[in-house]
């Protein structure tokens, strides 16, 4: 039997102060060692001997990490902390899909610790701000012993607690997209209850001309192994007049989209089912949201 | 209540234990810490059933663990629950085992110097086991080519064999059933079944033993009653009750979890007694969620009614998953027996219900013992009832229902005893108002995706378990008062306060009694040696029957108090009484109808001390000649999403008859708590078995183990709490008790509100979004042919 008061192996803690310190102990301890950024979901897999490190490297003090810069299109430092997101101006002003799946991320003592390069990185299909920041087409930069590289957010997930990192590589930023005039998002979720991981997420972004649907962006979490993007209905929804019926439709179309199963949350077909409505529900907030934007 | 009447009884004034708590100073028993301690930990079986084939313990000894496993410890069978009668309890556990029948049953066990050293031991412990067939069926248990989960359990002084794996029975009749059911104009039959649900208590069992030099041992544990512990100590390890020292210490929360000496405590001093040190054992919340669980139930629930609404007859079949071990369910059977037949007059009755043995996590008492599982089937059976019979479902309530003068089953057949106070009437009076019931039904057919619904169901619990002639279950409390030389007062007691202010109330009926300030009563360091016995804090007990035993010793230190004053103020103790001094910050004995004759408690303590006539003091071991119910009655309104199925709670108004409220603040709190726990029996509290292999989905772990929380719950503001105008004659100053009544009705009243807003009836526990979006769906399937409906 797992007991979680311990870790199942010692290893050896790192605390680096700059992000040099931190990405020459990476390339130091290579695979044998895990990054730390918050904790809320490595010290789990720790717990549960999923994984075993001999060396941790947290990253949350590290103070050029943290940020949310807002000069030209916003970016976000890979230790920004849940709560920073959640109260940030900017990201509910112009983001307010990440805000709100900030607001809704588990509890406040989570809030408090987990970091938004940390939630990235667990790589989970549930992961709430994934499912957000897919609709704002963000980017990921990583960082490593070859210098760096930008990709879309989208090409980072793999397949559950998996990325495209590699071992001496560390998410640093986050990129931001420019959004739109007459643009709004929404983030919803369901979970067993409030403070839990996602049964179901999903975040749109609409961009309306008048009554035309000039873009659209759906994503959604725990509905297979990575969070998604629905781009088939994307594609076929944007031109179109917002009539009634649409909505109907494109809830319709989302069960083909999307491969639930059943796991310890919920049912592959509570699943199927729900993500229907919640796109439809989430539609609708932001179509009316951005009615109001100028 | 009955403001004005009492000093202090009915005061809110901050709990003894407050700042203590709060400032995380308060000593629980994973605080005791002693120097030369060792830390223990237990190797258990990953298996539902095995036999253990080699245990090595070499790997962890050369560690420098001390090591015990089946083969050290003594040969006993023992139930860690012994507050009933040795013929009614069912020894089938061993204090480790080479035969473990649950995922999780302990099997050796090692102590190291730290901690972490404990747990690389138990990481070194080699074992090899030979996996038996695992039962996790109940019907399946019940065939005849079923493997067995015990063969032979001890019951009394004798041997028992288990048959069908079914450990015990129990049938009850009154009247001709059969005759009265052909006469009834109504018959409703339905099954209700309820689940698993894990204690969750904040604080996991935990305990510390110190072996004595005089071959006694002192033990710290997380306990319901100290006194039990120390009783099945002496029993396993022969040891004399004289030398053995149970102490008592705060839980952090019980629900039931700890009614019975936990199965960690004799573990912990077999590893004390071979190490010769003293060790602490905390456990982590996996082992915890694999110690116990609560009862689940299929009940069958059959009754029938005359035109008129009155019930002639009822039929119940009870069918209890009890997992490894039973550890009183013979007594929960009973119980079952009595929480039916005390809600509604029922003329003609049959009962049945059967405990089976499975090889899961054992189940034990869990705020209600039975009760809840009970009450939803009653509660919603009443429901479809009234709907037949056009009734409303308030009406055909107060038209059946057991109130003033019946007779009420405080603890199954042989605890009985007659109601003298209900506040029934009041409790759906005041709750019709507050609920507005009257716009129940009177709805509009509503549209959209969130539906409302207001529903009502009623429930009770037993205060404690005292009756006019003993029965199967023990039950008397204990208390020494003492009367310092400055006024003050020293209250000792065994009794236990799991966190509902139990002992508050206690210095509270003291405070009243003595016309002592609160601050000026202490409660004293109480363990086995120092403390008469008291049975346990449960059955909603503490307050009528600890506090009823309390009241007893604090009459008996009066009169010494007033015998004392007569000698002093040379006049008849018979016309003296006594008052609080609140200047003086002391209680003032005086002689009626001469002023100048009057004198504090403490200088009566004193001038007894000056002249030698000895201690003030008094002691009483007290057993309540009743066992009243606490009623209750729950109105709650909820919004479904047809959608999701997700349910919210918008509004709720609790109301209980507990008698007098001696700590209003705390009721309250109580009502909240239970409503709030009772909401996540409903919906989402249960423990899953993964297929097949007896482990637990989730394993145990609390991120997959759900509760509600605060941002379930609606707002304090909508949810009323109101309180009867009632005394309970035999209580003291008038009060009953709580704690379990404080959640019995409110699955019943969730599902009836459910029913009210969808028209669709839940009679599964819990029922997730996912149940109710199912039952949604396949209710629209059947209605496509008919026009309108409720969810149309």
């Amino acid at each position: 039997m797992i007991n979680t008061c311990f870790v199942s192996k010692d290893f050896e803690y790192f605390e680096p102060k700059t992000a040099h310190e931190a990405l020459s102990l990476l390339k130091k301890y290579g695979e044998k060692a895990k990054v730390m950024a918050g904790g809320t979901d490595l010290i789990v897999r720790m717990k549960l001997g999923q994984w075993v490190p001999n060396y941790i490297i947290n990253i949350e003090r590290i103070p050029e990490w943290k940020y949310i810069n807002e000069e030209g299109l916003v970016k976000i430092g890979c230790a920004t902390r849940i709560c920073e997101l959640e109260n940030s101006k900017v990201i509910q002003n112009r983001y307010t899909a990440l805000q709100e799946a900030a607001k809704l991320f588990s509890s406040t003592q989570i809030k408090n610790m987990a970091t938004i390069g940390g939630n990235l990185c667990n790589a989970s299909p549930a992961g709430d701000t994934a499912c957000a920041l897919l609709v704002f087409e963000s980017s990921v930069k990583l960082v490593g012993d070859n210098g760096e590289r930008i990709i879309a957010l989208e090409e980072f997930f793999l397949e559950p607690g998996k990325t495209v990192l590699s071992p001496d590589e560390i998410l640093t930023e986050i990129l931001m997209a420019e959004t739109g005039r007459q643009t709004a998002s929404t983030f919803l979720k369901i979970g067993r209850v409030k403070a839990d991981m996602a049964k179901i997420s999903v975040a749109i972004r609409v961009e309306r001309d008048n009554e035309i649907v000039k873009s659209l962006r759906i994503a959604l979490g725990s509905v297979a192994k990575t969070p998604m993007r629905l781009k088939n209905i994307e594609k076929k929804v944007e031109g179109e007049s917002f009539v009634n019926g649409l909505i109907e439709e494109i809830s319709r179309l989302v069960s083909k989209e999307i491969r639930p199963i059943t796991d310890v949350r919920s049912t592959a077909e509570y699943r199927r089912e729900v993500s229907k409505y919640l796109v439809g529900e989430a539609l609708s907030m932001a179509w009316e949201s951005a009615g109001k934007v100028l | 209540m009955n403001e004005g009447k009492f000093r202090y009884i009915g005061k809110r004034i901050p709990r003894k234990d407050g700042i203590a708590k709060v400032c995380g100073r308060e000593e629980f028993a994973s605080d005791i810490k002693l120097p030369n301690m060792l830390y223990g930990l237990v190797v258990r079986s990953p298996y539902a059933s095995a036999n253990v084939v080699n245990i090595d313990l070499s790997g962890a000894e050369k560690l420098g663990a001390v090591c015990i496993n089946y083969s050290d410890v003594p040969n006993v069978k023992y139930c860690e629950r012994i507050a009933s009668s040795p013929e009614t309890t069912y020894r089938d556990r061993y204090v480790l085992t080479s035969t473990p029948r649950h995922v999780g049953e302990g099997i050796a066990a090692v102590a190291a110097e730290s901690i972490d050293l404990a747990k690389n031991a138990v990481e070194a412990v080699n074992m090899n086991f030979e996996e038996l067939p695992a039962v996790l069926d109940v019907y399946k248990a019940m065939e005849n080519d079923s493997a067995q989960v015990h063969k032979w359990v001890g019951v009394g002084k004798s041997e028992r064999e288990v048959k069908n794996n079914i450990s015990c029975l129990r049938e009850i009749s009154v009247g001709e059933p059969d005759k009265a059911f052909k006469d009834a104009d109504i018959i409703i039959e339905e099954r209700f079944t309820t689940g698993r649900a894990y204690h969750g208590q904040m604080e996991t069992k935990s305990v510390v033993c110190k072996p004595e030099a005089d071959g006694g041992i002192t033990v710290w544990a997380t306990a319901q009653s100290i006194h039990n512990v120390r009783m099945l100590l002496g029993e396993i390890f022969s040891i004399p009750y004289n030398i053995i020292n149970v102490k008592k210490v705060s839980t952090g929360g019980t629900f039931g979890s700890s009614i019975h000496m936990n199965t960690i405590v004799p573990i912990c001093v077999a590893l004390a007694l071979k190490s010769q040190r003293p060790v602490k054992m905390i456990m982590s919340r996996e082992e915890d969620m694999y110690d116990h669980c609560k009862y689940p139930s299929i009940i069958d629930l059959k009754v029938g009614v005359d035109k008129r609404g009155k019930i002639v007859a009822g039929d119940m079949k009870v069918l209890v998953d009890i997992g490894a071990h039973n550890t009183q369910a013979y007594h929960l059977l009973g119980c079952m027996a009595g929480w039916w037949v005390s809600m509604y007059k029922i003329p003609c009755l049959h009962f049945e219900g059967k405990a089976v043995y499975t090889n899961k996590v054992p189940a034990c008492a869990m705020q209600g013992f039975g009760n809840p599982q009970v009450n939803f089937a009653v509660e919603s059976i009443m429901d479809i009832l009234a709907e037949k019979l056009s009734i409303d479902p308030i009406e055909f309530r107060l038209m059946n229902y057991v109130g003033l003068g019946d007779t009420f089953w405080g603890q199954g057949p042989t605890v009985k005893s007659v109601i003298e106070s209900c506040g029934v009437e009041e409790t759906f009076q005041v709750g019709k108002e507050f609920s507005n019931w009257e716009r129940r039904g009177k709805r509009k057919e509503e549209k959209g995706n969130l539906r409302r619904g207001l529903g009502v169901a009623r429930g009770f619990h037993t205060s404690g378990t005292g009756a006019p002639q003993p029965g199967e279950v023990i039950d008397y409390s204990s208390a020494h008062i003492k009367i310092n030389e400055d006024g003050s007062v020293d209250l000792l007691t065994a009794l236990i306060d799991p966190g509902g202010g139990g002992l508050d109330a206690a210095v509270k009926i003291v405070a009243e009694e003595l016309g002592v300030p609160i601050d000026k009563i202490g409660l004293s360091p109480a363990d086995t040696r120092s403390t008469m016995y008291d049975v346990a804090t449960h059955a909603s007990r503490g307050v009528y029957c600890g506090g009823g035993a309390i009241q007893v010793a604090a009459k008996r230190v009066k009169t010494e108090l007033f015998k004392a004053a007569a000698r002093i103020l040379d006049a008849s103790q018979d016309a003296m009484e006594i008052c609080a001094d609140e200047e003086a910050g002391q209680g003032v004995i005086c002689v009626k109808g001469i002023p100048e004759k009057s004198i504090s408690v403490g200088e009566v303590a004193k001038t007894a001390q000056w002249k030698g006539w000895g201690t003030i003091a008094s002691i009483a071991s007290h057993r309540m000649s009743s066992c009243p119910p606490a009623f209750t009655t729950y109105f709650v309104e909820v919004e479904v999403n047809i959608k999701t199925g997700e349910i919210r709670v918008v509004n709720a108004v609790l109301c209980c008859d507990a008698g007098t409220v001696i700590n209003p603040d705390l009721a309250e709190g109580q009502l909240h708590g239970g409503f709030y726990r009772g909401l996540g029996f409903a919906l989402c509290e249960d423990t899953m078995y993964q297929e097949g292999s007896g482990k637990l989905v989730g394993n145990g772990f609390y991120t997959d183990y759900k509760m509600l929380t605060a941002e379930e719950m609606p707002s304090s503001e909508n949810v009323v709490t109101y309180f009867t105008k009632t005394f309970e004659p035999t209580g003291p100053f008038g009060a009953k008790g709580i704690g379990e009544a404080a959640l019995n009705p409110a699955p019943a009243a969730l599902a009836n509100a459910v029913y009210n807003a969808i028209g669709v009836r839940f009679t599964d526990l819990p029922f997730t979004p996912e149940k109710v979006l199912e039952a949604i769906n396949s209710f629209k399937e059947s209605m496509k042919d008919q026009t309108g409906g409720i969810l149309g």
